[in-house]
């Protein structure tokens, strides 16, 4: 009894190695995703489907470092939701039942499908208009989140909500600042003025 | 007129009478609620009452927007999802509706409270078995998602009337924290029957608690029935 156990504790071990926890990647009523667009802070407008996509980044602590897990999801018909729920893919470099730290990114389908590790300059967005973002668009990280990852007896750890991440914003990047091109503006009307006056 | 008053008066009172004088009638259910902490994140719970003909998710406990049911078909999970925005109750795709699941006495289900905080469940309904009858929960082989049909907690979970039955091999799962805790019998082993999960060091038969799941490894080739009874 006691081999056969040991065989199978082993064959376990052997397979749980190998084998990668699964997540639940999609939010929920209480952690929609919003955005910043001039006028201030609103969820996310309802939008074509593939319009933002997700990432999840995975650490093992919680201070980081994150690496992008190759893991994507995107919004479904609502902007702010993403999903769908049945996507519990394994994620890659975090074994069934073992404890990790996490977090997700969000970016507007203009940058591109694919995460760019230049996005992100010490697990802080690279700075508004850099030329690393490649373009104009939305991008956002949420907060860092914990959790065992699911498998077999385990369930698929849902990533958003209780101890994982809640919603977070998504700011522009990569385009100037409305209030730099309203200052731009009033410099050249400024000079207008006082080349007129001479 | 007014012998008509008297009589009618009088035919009330009669049958007034008569009724009372029927004996007495008992009732063979017994009505009690049990409350449960619902922590963030995953519960392992079992509905420990029965609350009516189909013990729904949407009758047996309250509903928090965005919770997760899973229940154990065949060897993996069905989800379940309340989802405001996606119109209710859906399956795992968040969009096709489907029924509340149903979770009668017996059936255990894990439960995701999306909130930061914690919460209590109150679940209202008849104790099963009544008296003079039993539950007989099956236990199939491998892994089995089960609860107590019978509301009550022991400090070892095969002591009555919780009753769950030893088979050697067996393993037990019970769920604190966002973690399993297994607990094998195997009475071959030094130190058993109950050792953990290194099938080596001794351990006691766990607890169990009013209104947990557990999941329940039978490594037997044929059903074990875990039959329970009032005492």
């Amino acid at each position: 009894m006691k081999k056969l156990a040991a065989i199978l504790c082993l064959s376990a071990l052997t397979t749980g190695a190998f084998a990668q926890g699964t997540v639940s990647f999609a939010n929920g009523p209480s952690t929609l995703i919003s955005y910043s667009p001039p006028s201030g802070v609103t969820t996310l407008p309802v939008s074509a489907v593939g319009s933002y996509i997700y990432g999840l980044l995975i650490g093992s602590a919680a201070t980081g470092p994150f690496t992008f897990s190759g893991v994507y999801a995107t919004n479904t018909a609502a902007g702010s939701k993403l999903g769908p729920a049945t996507y519990t893919p394994p994620v890659a470099g975090w074994a069934v039942n073992a404890s990790m730290f996490f977090e997700v990114a969000g970016w507007s389908s203009t940058l591109g499908y694919t995460f760019k590790n230049g996005w992100l300059v010490n697990n802080v967005p690279a700075a508004p208009g850099a030329a690393v973002w490649g373009g104009s668009g939305y991008f956002g990280l949420s907060n860092v989140g914990s959790g065992t990852s699911g498998g077999g007896v385990t369930p698929p750890l849902p990533v958003f909500g209780g101890t994982g991440v809640s919603g977070f914003d998504l700011a522009p990047v990569g385009v100037p600042e409305p209030s730099s091109m309203a200052l731009a503006g009033l410099g050249a009307a400024a000079l207008l003025i006082f080349r007129r006056r001479k | 007129m007014r012998t008509k008053a008297l009589l009618s008066v009088a035919a009330i009172a009669a049958s007034a009478i008569s009724a009372m004088a029927q004996g007495n009638v008992y009732s063979l259910n017994i009505v009690g609620y049990a409350t449960v902490t619902v922590n963030p994140g995953y519960n392992l719970l079992a509905n420990p009452l029965d609350a009516g003909s189909t013990n729904s998710a949407a009758s047996i406990m309250p509903i928090i927007d965005g919770e997760y049911v899973l229940t154990w078909n065949n060897g993996s999970f069905t989800e379940v999802i309340y989802d405001s925005t996606a119109g209710g109750w859906v399956q795992a795709d968040d969009t096709t509706p489907s029924a509340p699941p149903s979770l009668p006495p017996g059936k255990g289900f894990f439960f995701f409270n999306p909130a930061s905080t914690a919460t209590n469940f109150t679940f209202v309904g008849q104790v099963v078995p009544g008296p003079g009858s039993s539950n007989t929960i099956p236990l199939t082989p491998g892994y089995s998602l089960v609860g107590s049909a019978l509301p009550a907690a022991v400090t070892t979970i095969t002591n009555s009337p919780v009753s769950l039955p030893t088979i050697l091999g067996m393993y037990i799962l019970q769920w604190s924290n966002g973690k399993y805790t297994q607990v094998i019998y195997d009475t071959t082993v030094p130190g058993g029957p109950w050792v953990q999960a290194d099938d080596t060091t001794p351990t006691t038969a766990p607890g169990y608690s009013i209104g947990s799941g557990v999941f329940i490894f039978n490594p037997n080739t044929t059903t074990v029935n875990w039959t329970q009874s009032l005492p």
